[in-house]
């Protein structure tokens, strides 16, 4: 079998009895046989998580588009199967949204990302995950402590979604999707929510997910950057959540304290799967300014080590986004 | 071993389109997205379309009827004979959705297909069986 095609090689993890298989994204600018400049360190690699089923390449090879980018930019890239999706052998429960909302692959998760960071010789990773690969990444990142440096969280959810609707409640959704008069008594239920999230305040719902939320909350507070990117959803004005829905953008951007550093970007061009040709380049340019801003490479495709701590210009456009969302 | 072979190319484009139209619906407004009928005319008319991040090309379209399953693969017996080998033709039915079309789009859920699975891995084990039997014989 091929292993290997130009900057890119298979590779495998198989530490703990957990064989991981993936694909490592060669950064294009490093230099390995150069010895580091002194103030400078390891690089920092990014790691993509499979969303929900899909495998590692994701909808329409985007995955492999955002790798082979972040490489290009000089950052080590690595693309994995987590147990029991795309190649990784391993089973899979028949709930798999209910497991991974669960942190069901933080613990894997987590121990790979240490053993990733010894072989390939990283300062640590950076998590990048769409949706329910977003879940997966939190998780992984609560429980990796010091090796994850930061996160890049494509329409992440806070909410324990049903994993399959009741049929008369999906025949509905179609009904209201399809029909002239199913869309407007979708926008009278709608309203209807509304009136009940008013009357219920700032509480959360009964479906969110806590402990994700304590994830968040203990990761972002501690100043840990994440860039969170959103695409339009059905019947959402911009970052905002659809009438009658709770706000949990906003919820989170609260949690997460004053010494946070979460940067969020509406991608209007995307849709959910950020997979279209113009929703995926606008995903690469936001993600390697914010890398560049954030994780500002040297010469020879290192981190500079002190630039993390002290160059706060450099979040003020992203700060920006964030006061947008409390404000807005 | 095929599972509900398409006759031709040009019906597994169709499936794709028809799938990613549906998953357009859930995601955007309704006055955001485009019919499948509509995307199948600006095809016909020569325009290029995207489809789940790929360009679809009217030649595309148009080249893949001629993309056809051959004609010996349509039932085991005739394939077996034509390609000297043991073939499985299985045609799935609504309870393999999503791996045929089925269910609601964008809901997919983990299923437990061992009763798919099970019997094709019988068999592929029956066939192996069966061709080393066969080389033993030969080699003897």
């Amino acid at each position: 079998m091929l292993r290997a095609i130009e900057g890119r090689e298979l590779i495998t993890l198989d530490g703990d009895g957990v064989l991981l298989r993936g694909t490592f994204h060669k950064p294009q600018a490093h230099a390995p046989d150069a010895e580091p400049d002194p103030g400078t360190r390891n690089p920092v690699g990014l790691v993509l998580l499979n969303s929900l089923s899909l495998p590692r390449a994701a909808a329409g090879d985007s995955a492999v588009y955002w790798a082979d980018s972040f490489a290009s930019c000089g950052y080590p890239t690595f693309r994995f199967d987590l147990p029991g999706l795309g190649d990784t052998t391993g089973e899979i429960p028949t709930e798999l949204l209910s497991f991974i909302n669960a942190g069901g692959y933080g613990p894997v998760g987590s121990a790979k990302i240490k053993e990733l960071v010894e072989r390939f010789g990283l300062s640590g990773v950076i998590l990048f995950g769409h949706c329910a690969g977003a879940v997966s990444a939190l998780y992984a990142a609560a429980a990796s402590g010091e090796e994850c440096k930061g996160l890049i969280l494509l329409d992440p959810y806070f909410h324990l979604p049903q994993a399959v609707r009741p049929k008369l409640r999906q025949k509905l959704s179609d009904w209201a999707l399809q029909s002239r008069i199913g869309g407007l008594v979708s926008n009278v239920y709608d309203r209807i929510r509304d009136i009940t999230l008013i009357l219920r305040g700032d509480a959360l719902p009964g479906n969110a997910n806590s402990s994700l939320l304590s994830c968040w909350k203990g990761l972002a507070s501690t100043g840990l950057p994440i860039l969170l990117l959103k695409a339009p959803a059905r019947k959402a004005p911009g970052t905002k959540p659809r009438v009658g829905e709770f706000d949990y953008l906003k919820h989170v951007l609260q949690i997460a304290g004053r010494k946070s550093q979460v940067a969020v970007q509406l991608i209007e061009t995307a849709d959910h799967s950020f997979a279209n040709r113009a929703g995926r380049a606008s995903v690469r340019r936001h993600t390697e300014r914010w890398l560049s801003d954030s994780f500002p490479l040297t010469k020879r495709g290192e981190v500079a080590v002190n630039v993390l701590c002290t160059d706060t210009d450099n979040k003020k456009g992203y700060a920006k986004y964030q006061l947008d969302c409390l404000h807005g | 071993m095929l599972w509900s072979p398409p006759a031709n190319a040009h019906q597994a484009l169709r499936s794709t389109l028809m799938r990613w139209v549906g998953l357009e619906h859930l995601y955007k407004s309704s006055e955001d997205v485009k019919s499948a009928a509509e995307y199948v005319r600006e095809l016909e008319q020569g325009s290029l379309i995207e489809v789940e991040g790929y360009r679809w090309s009217s030649a595309l379209w148009r080249d893949s009827s001629d993309v056809t399953l051959p004609s010996s693969m349509l039932d085991e017996t005739t394939a077996a004979l034509a390609y000297d080998r043991p073939v499985r033709v299985v045609k799935l039915d609504r309870r393999a959705a999503p791996l045929i079309k089925g269910g609601f789009v964008g809901y997919d859920e983990a299923k437990d297909f061992s009763w798919l699975f099970a019997p094709n891995s019988d068999w592929i084990t029956a066939s192996l069986a069966a061709q080393r039997g066969d080389s033993h014989v030969a080699s003897d």
